[in-house]
Order: C-alpha cells, then structure tokens, then sequence
C-alpha cells in the first residue's frame, strides 16, 4: 500500500476511533448518573405545598431543604441538575408520607424524590418516572 | 478595470467580499469610534489616551525590543538550517520533520514543556545550581526578553527554514560551478552566489517573520498569564486586558495606532520584495538544481542532534502524558514531597526531573481524558472549526491569488498591497475592530465572528501569490490560444501546478485554526462551545498528568495531517 494512503487511512481511523470513543463516553457518563424520581409539588392555598417526604433532605447541620432539578445546557445537550433551596417544613406527615413546606412558586420545577444515592447541590441527574405526592 | 480584470472578478469576488466584510469595514468602525470625543464630534482624544497610557507604551517598547531580537536571530539560524538541510543527504526527512513540527503543534501542548524550562524550578535553573551558579527569577529577570525569542526561534524557524530551503533549490548549479571554475571560495559563493539570488526568499521570510513576531503573545499568555512581569508585557496584554474590561474607544485607538506602525514597517519590506520579485530567476527545467555531496559522520550526527532538540518538548510531553499522577508531580513539583525527597532540591526548592520514560507506564490519563465528556466536545469544538475553516479558506485564496496573478491593472495591484497590509495585522488588533463589528450583527458568542475572519485572511492569497510568480507565462498563453476560457485556464492549467503553495496553505491554515485562543476567548462565551486549545491553554496550573494526556490527543490530528501532506507532495513529486 502506498504510504500516503497508509496515512490517510490512520488519520481516517485516528478519526472514527474518537467518534467511538465519545459515543462510548457519552453513554457511559448518562449510565452512571443517578436515577431519580420526579415530583411535583401539590399546592394547598397560601403558598404551601405538600411534597413526599422522601424530597425533604437534610444536610450536615440539620438544614433541611429541596433540591428543584433544572434543565441546563451540557456538553451534548440539555442536562438536569439539582439546585438547593433550604426550607423548613410546617408539618410531617409520616403515615401519608408527606409534608407541608411554604414558599412561592414552588411548583415550578419538578423535585427530586427518590434517589438510589445521595444527591447534592449540583449534581446531575436523570429520571426514572414521575411520581406523586 | 481592464477586460481581463472584469473576466477575473468571479474568481476575486469571494476574496475581496470577505476581506471588505470582515476586515475593512470593521477597521472603519473601529476608526470612527477611535475619532468620537464624548459629545458625539470629532476628536482626537483617545489617541491623546492610547499614547499616555505608560502600558500601551511599556507593551509598545517591549514589543519593539522583542522583534529587534528576534526577527535578525531567526532569519540568520533559519538560513543557517536550510544551508545544512540542502547539504544533508542522510536523516534529511528526520530534520525536514524536527524542523516543521513545532509550526503545527499547538501552543497549549507545549506550555507545560517550557514551564518547566524557564520556572524558578526549571531546567535552567537546575543547570546553574548543579554548576554552583546562582539561580535566576527568568521571567523577572533583565533577560526575560530571552524567553519570547526563545519560543519565537523554536516555533517559526522551521518553516522559515523551508522557504530558504526552496530558493536555495532555486539556484542552478550552474551558477556555483561558475563562480568556483573563477577561484571562488566557500565564503566568496555564500556572498556573491547564494545571498544575491537568495534575495526575494529573504524578503518574503524578513516579512512572515514580521507577521509571525505577533503571534508568540500566545505563548507569553498560557506561561505569564494576563499581567506578565514589567519586561514581558506586550501591547498585545494591553489590548487583551483593555478588551476584558470593554474599553472600546481606547482600543479602537490603540488598533490604528498598532495598524499604522505596521503598515510603517511593512512597506520598506513589501517595495524591496516587489523589486525582488520582479528580478526573481527560477531555476529552468533544463537546470540541476544544487545535490549534496556525500557527508561524514560529523554532519550526521550534528542533523541527528539538531532534530532532537527540536523535538524535545514534543518528547517529554508525549512521555510525561504516560507518567501516574504521582509521578508527574513528584518529577515537576517546585515543592520537596515524599515521592521526590531524594532529587535536586535547595532550601525546599525541588528541582525538575524531566525524563524521556516513565518509571512506571500508565494510561490512566488518557482513560481519564477520554471518558469525560465535556473534553471530548472540545476536542470535536476544534474539529468542526477548523475543517471549513481550511477548506474554504484555501479555496478562497486560491481563486483570489490567481486573480491577482493574472489581472494587470493599477487598481488590482492596489488591492494586492491593501491585502499585505491586512496580512500583517495581527490577530490581537483586529479582534477590537471585528468584536465592535460582530456585536452589532448580534453574532457574538457563536462559532462566526471566529470562522468568518479566519476564512477570508489575506495571507492564503499572499501564499499562493508566491509560488504563481514563478509560473510560466507561456502555459497560459498556450491554454488561451486553444480558446481556454479563465476558469478553465485556471482549473486545468494552473492548479494542478499549484500543490506546493497549496499543501503549505493548509498546513498553515490547519495549524492555525486549530491552536486558536484568543479569538475564541473573546467571541465565545459558552464554555461547552470552545476550542479545546483554549482549555488546555487555561489547564497549566491544573492536573499535570491530564493536561499531558490532552495535550498528545490534540496534537495528534495536526501531525497526522502533517505527515500525510509532506507524504503526498513527495508521492506526486516523484511521480512528475
């Protein structure tokens, strides 16, 4: 084979393998993200809502708050991440499972609920199904 | 306009649209807004502001002192290699690529390289202590100024090599063999043969090297950030700095200011280089060109020793990128840390360790570069601008050129010596005008204001130009008695004799678009959609290991490129 072709086909090949790889990478980042079931905040009258408990989080020194999760643009595309709003819940439910927090607009944005880790401020996420609360 | 001038516009009209686009009309933005005083009218103040401000007169100075060095040292060690590439017979392809690569390699991948060469831990450093000599602050120091120059000689001489390489090819032997029959000697061939038909190259490299002087702010910038020492700081920091806190009328003034220096300096260059040109004597098909006769070991060893210097910081980053972290950090750290307790150290001041091999091979950086995502959308950043960027402008400049090569009136030759011009300017000062021009279309923050400019650069059409001079009239006229149109003149006649000038153009272009920075910086501000050479420019201070490994992945495509141009010119040389 002639030398030049030889090098077209390695900078051909140079090429496909890192359409490969970022095709791999991709995914690979999307799979590792953790799952998380949406919510949406129920309103009940004077600007409270009822949330499931599971999306009340607490943080080191006992803060508790929401994490909204937020479309944002990533490398590929459109990415969800998890942006922190502190609140104190007025009432627990724990048979219903719920609980009553008071802010504005707060269902604007879906909430994260259930999550198989640990989630925080910033952290991507992706969905598993829209629950209720 | 001549008849011929008008059968020629077709072919000139992308050229001339775009340099009036993107080139001339932002310039008179620019200079409108350098000449509104505050109330709206005329005024000269910002000149007044542009020429007081002491750093637009430091970077001035330093600038001016830089070039002084700089242009006479590489035009004088270019030559110098060219002679010894001419003369070389063996290890010529391994100098030939020593030489060029540097040209292609993208500044971010070597900022790394030559940090630990002039760093306070540095190489330099390690030298003078191991020597019992006292070690130096560099890039404080009163011979500061070295470092540019340094970096200057490493990057361009090569490719000024190659163009006194092919005048020097240019010269019959017959003219040698002459001036020998009447007693010359070696001193008296170098002086009366080679210099004197060696005069139009010596034009052409005065003037690229002019061109290229403002180009090395890219690397002053990825080693000494926004606000260098007082000795390094160029104007281009002024203008970049001046942009960052949106100082436009300043700016605007400071941009006719730079524009007319060079336009100062450039004409005297660009008069002798006409003359030059129009006195210049190609070697005829019937004439030998100069064959090196056979070389000792001493020369052999002197090509061998001269490549591997070129290829050093290619080397060591290459072989830095396959070190652990851990490595990495103890081989380079300025601090004494557990893994380098037992290497050169003073006053808990560790040295560098630089080594060809790793102690311990590993590709965790690379694993670590590829599986993130964000670094590969960089990577495919970089590739998507400059893959249209190096088809349409070579395509762009090869119409222009022929055009310009054919056309014979006045006004063409004027619009030629206004594209030289604009060819010199650097990329710092006419970003300003472009910036002022961009905004107002509302196409800031995409990939445009960074590909148009760059599509339509005058110095594809100056390129081409060059190696049409030499091309014989009588082909054309030939063509045109058969009853050959322009365009066909053009496509079957002239191109296909064009692949030197054209395979230059696109390495230049290639190597070019794909280590932009400073455009990308300015008119992108989506981090997700800029070139992956403005990451790693940004990346010095971070995670060594990673940043070698990003460094080799982004220097790969131009050195494939390279490699598969200079392997075809060959191939279709040897089969002409």
């Amino acid at each position: 084979m002639k030398p030049v072709r030889l090098m077209w086909g390695v900078c051909a090949l140079f090429f496909v393998l890192m359409a490969g790889v970022t095709v791999f990478s991709v995914r690979r980042d999307y799979a590792r993200l953790p799952q998380v079931e949406l919510v949406l905040a129920r309103p009940e009258g004077d600007n409270t809502y009822t949330v499931p408990l599971a999306a009340v989080r607490e943080d080191e020194e006992g803060r508790t708050f929401l994490l909204f999760v937020l479309e944002e643009d990533g490398p590929w595309g459109k990415e969800y991440v998890c942006r922190r709003a502190f609140l104190k819940p007025l009432r627990l439910d724990p048979e219903e499972g719920t609980a009553l927090v008071a802010g504005q607009d707060l269902c604007r944005y879906p909430i994260a609920g259930r999550c198989e880790s640990p989630l925080a401020e910033g952290r991507r996420v992706r969905f598993v199904t829209e629950g209720r609360p | 306009m001549m008849r011929k001038d008008r059968a020629l516009a077709p072919l000139l009209l992308p050229s001339a649209l775009g340099v009036a686009l993107f080139y001339l009309l932002p310039f008179f933005l620019a200079l409108r807004q350098s000449l509104t005083g505050q109330g709206g009218g005329f005024s000269l103040a910002r000149y007044g502001e542009a020429l007081g401000n002491p750093m637009f007169r430091l970077g001035a100075g330093n600038f001016f002192l830089f070039a002084l060095i700089a242009i006479p040292a590489a035009t004088a060690l270019s030559l110098g290699l060219a002679l010894l590439l001419r003369g070389t017979g063996r290890g010529f392809s391994l100098l030939f690529f020593a030489l060029l690569l540097p040209f292609v390699v993208p500044s971010g991948s070597t900022a790394f390289f030559w940090n630990s060469v002039f760093g306070l831990n540095g190489f330099i450093n390690r030298l003078l202590f191991q020597n019992g000599l006292e070690i130096v602050l560099w890039d404080s120091s009163r011979w500061s100024i070295l470092i540019p120059v340094v970096l200057y000689l490493w990057r361009f001489c090569g490719f000024f090599a190659l163009l006194f390489f092919v005048g020097l090819r240019n010269i019959p032997e017959e003219y040698y063999e002459i001036a020998r029959l009447e007693g010359a000697g070696r001193f008296t061939l170098f002086r009366k043969v080679t210099l004197v038909y060696l005069a139009p190259t010596l034009i052409i490299v005065l003037l690229l090297s002019f061109v290229c002087t403002f180009r090395i702010s890219r690397e002053l910038f990825m080693l000494f950030g926004k606000y260098p020492d007082q000795n390094l700081y160029f104007f281009q920091h002024f203008l970049n700095n001046q942009l960052g806190s949106m100082n436009l009328p300043i700016l605007c003034a400071a941009t006719v200011l730079v524009t007319l220096a060079a336009a100062l300096a450039v004409l005297p260059l660009w008069r002798a280089g006409k003359r030059g040109s129009d006195s210049f004597v190609m070697r005829g098909e019937g004439n030998r060109a100069y064959r090196p006769r056979r070389q000792g070991g001493g020369h052999t060893l002197l090509v061998l020793a001269l490549a591997a210097l070129f290829l050093l910081p290619v080397l060591l980053t290459v072989s830095n990128s396959f070190m652990s972290p851990a490595e990495v950090t103890g081989r380079y750290s300025a601090a004494v840390l557990p893994q380098n307790a037992g290497g050169l150290a003073r006053g808990g001041l560790h040295f560098v360790e630089p080594a060809l091999l790793p102690a311990q091979g590993t590709v965790r950086q690379y694993a670590a570069f590829l599986l993130e995502p964000a670094y590969l959308r960089m990577f495919w950043n970089s590739v998507g601008m400059t893959l249209p960027v190096v088809l349409l402008h070579t395509a762009v400049s090869v119409t222009a050129a022929y055009a310009f090569f054919r056309a014979g009136s006045g006004g063409m030759r004027g619009l030629f010596a206004l594209y030289m011009l604009l060819m010199v300017l650097p990329v710092q000062v006419m970003i300003t005008p472009q910036y002022v021009f961009f905004r107002l279309l509302g196409l800031t923050d995409s990939w445009l204001p960074v590909m148009l400019p760059a599509i339509f650069h005058p110095i594809g059409v100056y390129i081409v130009r060059l190696q049409l001079q030499g091309f014989p009239w009588e082909c054309i006229e030939a063509a045109r008695l058969d009853g050959a149109g322009e365009g066909r003149i053009f496509s079957q006649v002239v191109l296909p004799n064009l692949r030197g000038s054209v395979l230059l153009l696109l390495l230049y272009t290639f190597a070019e678009t794909w280590n932009l920075v400073d455009q990308a910086v300015v008119f992108i501000r989506d981090g997700y959609r800029l070139p992956l050479s403005v990451f790693l420019f940004g990346m010095l201070q971070g995670d060594l290991g990673l940043l070698s490994a990003g460094s080799v992945l982004y220097l790969l495509p131009p050195c494939l490129f390279f490699i598969t141009c200079l392997l075809w010119f060959r191939e279709r040389r040897e089969e002409s």
